[in-house]
């Protein structure tokens, strides 16, 4: 895993359904491991004003054995889609003995909860990186993406300062779409004049031994952002059937 | 637009997608979670097409504008969340009484009331039976993957034009905000002959006049049987389901649609594991209900389990077909929580003691 290679402050943007809470999950709890020891927070900071559901806040449990502070409306405000920003998170941004990741919502809309908090986050070491996925709707071209760019970081007030490649298509991933989808990263990153960062690779196929050699650091992902009976965390519900139902 | 073959899309995208690829060029509706990626897909993709997208002023209001421009001719289409789709029933029936083509996409959601934003099956009952006044009937596609989401819009067009009636797609919320790949089909549009449409009157015929006011009651009498000799063509033709691990005729079937049924099947291939002979019966049609594949299984099945994410409405269709020779047991959980795949097999368990 690639733990050098974010800032302190990392804030995640892409379009809708790129893989930011899959990627902030993964950078949150990765870095509790590499500080282990150490004194330094991880804090998660799920501000996604759009989506009714499959948002990092899902991952609450697992954030929580991981050692990583959630920062999400809380309580019933969790389960709604208002645009709440929580008032620790702009604290957590400025303290330099915490590393936070920001799981930002999939569009200029989104971006601009983030924006909300630039002053933050220019006086702090930070990286804002773009994600790539190249199998989602409106995500496929460079003409795409690079609008798509422009328009979360112009809503954000920040620059962005890398890519992250996630072409996959959930299991049926093949190496030919992390290849197809590091192509039109690396053109991105260029063109933006950042550095592709990381890849995201679907557990599985991260041993493969057709991968590209030239790889930049590999986030290996174990996918949560998945309905419960999938596997993953989403709509997770407290058993309350486990008796006969009254008139069944 | 990507143009590779295979996306991975949310439900609520690949519908929008897939109503474009049948020739959908005109969308009206009024945003509510969880579907508002329906009407952001079409506000994007539309004018790339040559398309309308409207947003109306109420849900009311969009479902008249399915109306004029579905009277017209046009491929039109809206989408909305239970609290909408009853605020649109009144349009749905003027509709199904003037014979207009449309579609009409619910992405259900916990209620009554406002209710919540979480995924519910709680308007089985509303799309089936009672989506506006009097007496009408509209198929309702219950699509249980995102790919059968795909497939569904697509036919959901041509049942529309075929019938000249307004066709339902009903989802939960979760196949609405899940996302999956999705390949979509190559078939070429369907253009269906509408000698009926009102789009101005040349010389050789008469003016075409849409209209469901009928003031002489023979006159609405007659018109209404018309409408139920549809019905029954549909009733007769439409009905479709889906089967799963019913070929050794097991004592136990569990009956669910959509993504309820997806996590019957979880439990059931769970169940199998440890020796339990349980099978799944899927309605894809949840109006006309799948009356004749259904009670071939009667005979063979000891008793019937039927999962809902609500307090039971399909559930009564399946009591109706199978009648009271089998037990129909029911679980299921409302507000928009989703039953699991533990508790679906300890109620099987529950069952077979």
């Amino acid at each position: 895993m690639a733990r050098t290679s974010w800032s302190r402050v990392t804030a995640l943007i892409g379009p809708a359904g790129s893989g930011k809470s899959e990627l902030a999950i993964a950078l949150a709890t990765d870095a509790v491991v590499a500080r282990k020891g150490g004194t330094p927070h991880v804090a998660l900071v799920d501000l996604d004003v759009l989506k009714p559901y499959f948002r990092a806040r899902e991952a609450a449990q697992i954030l929580r054995a991981a050692g990583v502070e959630l920062l999400a409306p809380e309580g019933v405000l969790a389960v709604a889609d208002l645009p709440i920003i929580p008032p620790t998170v702009r604290g957590a941004i400025s303290r330099a003995d915490m590393r936070v990741v920001i799981d930002v919502g999939g569009d200029p809309v989104g971006a601009r909860a983030l924006g909300s908090l630039a002053d933050v986050m220019t006086a702090a070491p930070h990286d804002l990186l773009l994600i790539i996925s190249r199998h989602r709707p409106f995500a496929g071209s460079f003409d795409e993406i690079m609008a798509t760019a422009a328009g979360l970081a112009g809503a954000s007030g920040l620059k962005i300062t890398g890519v992250v490649a996630n072409t996959h298509m959930m299991e049926a991933t093949t190496v030919e779409d992390v290849r197809w989808g590091l192509d039109l990263s690396r053109q991105v990153a260029t063109a933006l004049a950042v550095e592709l960062r990381l890849v995201m690779i679907p557990e599985g196929l991260a041993e493969a031994e057709e991968l590209p050699l030239d790889l930049p650091p590999i986030v290996i992902v174990k996918r949560r952002m998945t309905p419960v009976f999938m596997g993953g965390v989403v709509l997770k519900s407290s058993p309350r059937g486990m008796r006969q139902v009254p008139g069944s | 637009m990507a143009t590779a073959q295979r996306l991975l899309m949310k439900g609520t995208e690949a519908i929008a997608e897939a109503a474009i690829r049948a020739g959908c060029r005109h969308f009206f509706g009024y945003p509510i979670t969880p579907q508002n990626e329906i009407p952001e897909y079409m506000s994007k993709r539309l004018p790339q097409v040559g398309g309308v997208y409207l947003q109306a002023e109420s849900e009311v209001s969009a479902s008249n504008m399915l109306y004029g421009a579905g009277g017209s001719g046009v491929r039109v289409m809206t989408s909305s969340s239970s609290p909408g789709i009853a605020l649109m029933a009144e349009g749905f029936s003027y509709l199904c009484g003037s014979e207009i083509p449309a579609v009409v996409v619910n992405i259900m959601r916990g209620g009554p009331g406002l209710g919540d934003i979480q995924p519910s099956q709680g308007d089985y009952a509303m799309c089936t039976k009672g989506f506006g006044h009097g007496d009408k009937h509209a198929i309702v596609l219950a699509p249980s993957t995102v790919q059968e989401a795909v497939d569904l819009m697509a036919l959901a067009f041509d049942l529309a034009d075929q019938y000249r009636n307004p066709c339902v797609v009903m989802g939960d919320g979760l196949i609405g905000q899940m996302m999956e790949p999705v390949t979509f089909p190559e078939a070429p549009v369907k253009v269906y002959d509408k000698p009926w449409a009102a789009t101005g009157k040349p010389p050789t015929r008469k003016h075409n006049i849409i209209n469901s006011l009928y003031l002489d009651p023979e006159e609405l009498e007659r018109h209404v049987y018309h409408l139920f000799e549809k019905y029954e063509r549909m009733r007769a033709d439409e009905q479709r389901h889906e089967t799963f691990m019913l070929d050794d005729a097991p004592p136990v079937v569990i009956c669910a649609y959509g993504t309820m049924a997806r996590i019957a099947k979880t439990a059931i291939r769970e169940l199998r594991k440890t020796g339990v002979k349980i099978g799944l019966f899927r309605p894809i049609t949840a109006w006309p209900f799948p009356v004749e594949a259904l009670s071939g299984v009667v005979q063979s099945t000891k008793v019937f389990l039927a999962v809902e994410m609500s307090m039971g409405q399909m559930i009564e269709d399946v009591r109706m077909v199978v009648g009271r020779d089998r037990p129909v047991k029911f679980f299921g959980r409302p507000g928009g929580v989703i039953p699991t795949v533990e508790e679906i097999i300890h109620q099987v368990k529950l069952l077979s003691n």
